[in-house]
């Protein structure tokens, strides 16, 4: 596996963070209260986690990008293309003696296979807690980052870090479809930012 | 034969020095290291602050300690330490007393109990974080905004239907 600190390809040294309404929302709502827990799909950034010690005793890292891509690359190599279906409770499994309160899922709904978001959405129930909350950014544009951008949450907001120029279809996603593919969850508060990113907060019905 | 000492009295450097030699063999060393060519299984203890530089799979206990795993160290093992930095690989859980620290070239696979936490940026960490001690958990990172975690690299997971 290939790691190391990376000069990020295309980020533009003056990109400034933009307001993210949906995670002021979360801070609020679980600032001070009781002992959280947050599941970070996304891979391990160091601010990211900051933050979510502010608001929570446990964060889980589960870098689902990452163990997807090494779940589907492993299974697709040896020729079944159903063995690809990706096994949540392996890898992102039920943090120790908690219920997540939280989780980012920052692109990910943009680069899972929709077939496997209701799989998803299911196992996030099973192991979330009443009103689990989920935030979530997903394109409103027909064409992606080739490479799922990364995010910094910045003081004044999240910082776009994005890895690569090379662009792929999008799956363009609506409120509506996102919904009927994840059974269970509502919409909390849904804002389109001027990046063409539609922010999402759902919560466990 | 005679130097002034920090305090500005007047000592007899030789008596310094046989003193020196003589705590040096009295007491315990106070930083071990593992070298870049030793592998370790098993089980490694003790009472003194140590460094890994080389491999080390089984546990790892210096509770009232410092370890550091170097950029050559790899562990697979579970750590109890005073305090925890790791600019190697790890697979296995953290457990500090106080803090643990992962520097740009670290690479954590595994969950983490500590009251402090500090991760720089290209970092790679897997895992949880249990900060104990609520009141004065604290988790700092350094500013640097243009670079990111190179972790994973991961592609398109599928193709949208």
């Amino acid at each position: 596996m290939a790691r190391g600190t990376i000069a990020v390809k295309g980020a533009v040294p003056d990109a400034a963070p933009f307001a993210s309404l949906a995670l002021q929302a979360v801070t609020e709502r679980l600032d001070g209260g009781a002992d959280h827990c947050v599941l970070d799909l996304g891979p391990g950034i160091g601010v990211n986690i900051e933050f979510c010690l502010r608001i929570a005793s446990h964060v889980q890292v589960a870098d689902l990008y990452d163990a997807l891509s090494t779940s589907m690359l492993g299974a697709c190599s040896q020729g079944s293309e159903r063995a690809c279906c990706p096994v949540f409770p392996e890898l992102l499994p039920a943090p120790p003696g908690r219920r997540a309160d939280l989780v980012l899922a920052w692109t990910l709904l943009d680069y899972i296979d929709q077939d496997d978001l209701p799989r998803l959405a299911q196992h996030l129930r099973a192991i979330g807690a009443p009103g689990l909350l989920m935030h979530a950014l997903v394109s409103t544009r027909t064409r992606i980052p080739r490479l799922p951008t990364l995010f910094r949450i910045e003081p004044h907001g999240l910082l776009a870090l994005p890895r690569t120029d090379e662009e792929c279809e999008g799956p363009r996603q609506g409120q509506v479809r996102l919904l009927e593919r994840l059974p269970g969850f509502r919409v909390v508060r849904s804002v389109l930012l001027r990046n063409g990113l539609q922010e999402y907060l759902f919560a466990l019905k | 034969m005679f130097k002034r000492s920090e305090k500005g009295d007047m000592r007899d450097t030789n008596t310094s020095t046989a003193s020196n030699i003589d705590r040096s063999i009295q007491e315990p060393r106070v930083h071990a290291t593992i070298g870049s060519t030793i592998h370790i299984k098993g089980d490694v203890s003790g009472d003194e602050n140590l460094t890994i530089d080389g491999t080390v799979e089984g546990t790892i206990a210096v509770r009232q300690h410092s370890l550091q795993v170097g950029k050559n160290g790899r562990l697979q093992a579970d750590v109890h330490a005073k305090v925890i930095r790791i600019e190697g690989h790890v697979d296995g859980n953290l457990h500090a007393e106080e803090q643990v620290v992962i520097r740009a070239s670290g690479v954590v696979r595994g969950n983490i109990v500590s009251p402090r936490l500090t991760m720089e940026d290209g970092c790679s960490f897997k895992g949880s974080v249990d900060m104990e001690g609520r009141g004065e958990r604290k988790a700092v990172t350094p500013d640097k905004p243009a670079t990111a975690s190179d972790a994973s690299q991961p592609e398109r997971i599928a193709a949208a239907s």
